[in-house]
């Protein structure tokens, strides 16, 4: 598992670790039923306080992404991947369903909207 | 308990060699004049006792003393057994020096003067600490310094007038009360009310001290 | 939940200064933090909560037990870093592992060295040769051998330089791993605190400004730059407090998220503890 926590970003670091956390599972490096380290841990190695932490697998838990037993520790919850991915992949379609509805309305061709995907999509990974 | 006991006699150590080198010059001075060596005893156990008071203070021990187990109780009590501990300890090494000195002058022995001596010297030491200390635990040694030296002065002062104005004959028959053997049970049990009621009092000053 | 420190209704009145109303509670396994200037009361709460100083009204209960009525019971389990309070500066580290053996029941002396190692403090050095930094570690060290369960420190970091800050900030890291294992500190240096604190309470004065979760604090207030048409258009409600430069107003702002829906053009900075301090006390509030 990796994590990058940025103090510059202005996102709260709760959140970085959140939604780093919900990345690795959705590409499937943390596998279902993995033990995810406890927050005491997570809080020393990423020099954060132990309230972010438990913040963070707080919200992962209530979004039904890892599951924790008390005493025991977190794992990552037995939730479909494909099936989240699905729904997310319904999301997309329509979000870009409207991108496509007003670019055919404004007269902006199909390769000129592909050039704005691809263009976001690079500035992004940068 | 014993913790602050070590702490105060480790603290002595460096103390030592200037003791030694003062028990030595009583020695001599014993040598050529009369028992100087009895003074050794009540000086320097009240300047060895006074330093380590100084050295507390100086670096806030005694602030720090109260947020360990037992602190308050602790910090007092232990300077009254520190105190009866080098108290013994130098009346052995005085009664043992005393002795040979008496023996390599007198080609005898003579206990009871060594012991009334001793004694004496005991006597003179207890009294002064248990005066200070209920002094030192309410106001600090700084202030509790200044105290201390206002109180002798006046005592020599109080004294020389009495001296100077009342027939110090007529006080005599004190003195022959607390002769002889009797007279030392006395001293004793005194020196035990004593020691005891200036404990109960620093006590009472030191649960209530703010720092 | 459950408490290691419980903090009523504080107060202590001196000459030229008062303590009002000082209240919090520190779940167990959790950081506290006091900032303030020097002379705020983070000192005297402190001492307040190690009953060196009688109170004048109010409750401290640590781990559940009145302070007043079980003095000792706690003492046991906590580890006090005092400023500038220590044992006498002739003894030695060695002569305090000596004197605490005798002084706590869980005295570790194995631990004890292990930390006079880590930390390369000399064993048989009178405190007097130690350097201030040394001296600090050496509080600290002594501080942490009983296996306390809460620690109470006042300036634990000051005098020490960045590398040996960044040491001892992992200790307590490294102490709190126990679930059960507290922390209350003050520190100026606030940036200590950002990293490690899950708390945190700003005094002045004697009373509390705030008391909040640290990442709520810096999630939520941030600082505004504007320009003077600009600043007018805000409501004053909006303005915690202000500073005015020569170029340009730089504003307080307490909830980010509220502001931006409400002024959409606005540039919103982050903030750090040091920031809000300096805001809180030496900005203006809009009349």
């Amino acid at each position: 598992m990796e994590i990058i926590i940025s103090n510059s970003s202005g996102v709260p670091i709760y959140e970085q670790i959140k939604e780093q956390i919900k990345t690795e599972i959705l590409s499937g490096v943390l596998k279902p039923g993995e033990n995810l380290p406890s927050i005491r841990s997570l809080a020393k190695d990423l020099r954060c306080s132990v309230i972010t932490t438990k913040n963070a697998y707080e919200e992962l838990e209530k979004e039904g992404y890892i599951k924790t037993v008390p005493a025991k520790g977190s794992y990552i919850a037995d939730i479909n991947i494909e099936l989240i991915r699905e729904e997310q992949l319904k999301n997309i379609e329509r979000f870009v369903e409207n991108a496509v509805f007003l670019a055919k309305r404004n007269g902006v061709s199909k390769k000129e909207l592909t050039e704005i995907i691809n263009i976001l999509y690079e500035e992004d990974e940068k | 308990m014993k913790g602050f006991i070590k702490k105060d006699i480790l603290m002595m150590r460096s103390n030592l060699k200037i003791l030694l080198v003062l028990f030595v010059l009583y020695i001599v001075m014993d040598f050529q004049g009369n028992s100087s060596l009895s003074f050794f005893l009540p000086v320097c156990s009240v300047v060895s006792m006074l330093s380590t008071f100084s050295y507390d203070d100086y670096n806030h021990w005694t602030s720090y003393a109260v947020t360990l187990p037992n602190g308050r109780r602790n910090v007092v009590k232990s300077k009254y057994i520190t105190t009866f501990i080098l108290l013994f300890l130098m009346s052995l090494c005085v009664g043992v020096f005393s002795s040979i000195i008496y023996v390599t002058k007198h080609y005898a022995i003579n206990f009871s003067f060594i012991f009334e001596n001793l004694f004496g010297s005991i006597v003179g030491a207890l009294f002064v600490l248990d005066f200070m200390y209920p002094m030192i635990f309410k106001m600090g040694i700084e202030k509790a310094r200044i105290a201390i030296f206002v109180g002798v002065f006046s005592i020599i002062i109080l004294g020389g007038i009495l001296i100077k104005y009342v027939d110090v004959s007529a006080l005599s028959f004190l003195f022959s009360f607390f002769h002889g053997y009797g007279g030392i049970l006395i001293f004793i049990i005194m020196m035990i009310f004593l020691s005891f009621l200036s404990y109960q009092i620093s006590m009472l000053f030191y649960r209530k001290k703010e720092f | 939940m459950k408490y290691a420190l419980e903090v009523k209704g504080l107060g202590k009145k001196y000459d030229d200064f008062e303590l009002k109303d000082i209240h919090f509670s520190l779940p167990t396994g959790m950081i506290l933090g006091f900032i303030g200037e020097n002379g705020a009361g983070k000192t005297t709460t402190i001492k307040a909560i190690l009953n060196m100083i009688q109170l004048d009204s109010g409750h401290i209960k640590i781990f559940g037990c009145d302070i007043k009525k079980e003095t000792e019971l706690a003492k046991e389990e906590i580890g006090v870093v005092l400023d500038d309070m220590f044992f006498p500066e002739i003894l030695t580290p060695k002569d305090i592992n000596v004197i605490m053996k005798d002084i706590y029941q869980n005295w570790d002396q194995t631990l004890f060295y292990q930390y006079i190692n880590d930390f390369h403090l000399p064993l048989k050095q009178a405190i007097k040769t130690l350097s201030k930094g040394m001296r600090k570690k050496l509080e600290i060290a002594t501080a942490l051998s009983h296996h306390p369960k809460l620690l109470i420190l006042d300036e634990p970091t000051a005098g020490l330089d960045p590398i040996a800050r960044s040491e001892v900030i992992d200790l307590f890291r490294d102490f709190i791993q126990e679930k059960d294992c507290s922390i209350l500190l003050s520190s100026h240096i606030t940036t200590d605190l950002e990293h490690i604190a899950d708390y945190i309470i700003f005094i002045n004065e004697g009373t509390m400004l705030l008391s909040k979760t640290c990442d709520a604090l810096l999630e939520e207030y941030g600082i505004v730059k504007c320009k003077e048409k600009e600043f007018k258009q805000i409501d004053k409600k909006d303005k915690v407090r202000f500073r005015k430069n020569r170029y340009e107003y730089e504003i307080l702002i307490e909830n980010k998220k509220e502001f931006k829906k409400k002024y959409p053009s606005s540039i919103i900075d982050k903030i750090t503890l040091e920031d809000l301090m300096i805001f809180m006390l030496k900005g203006e509030v809009e009349k």
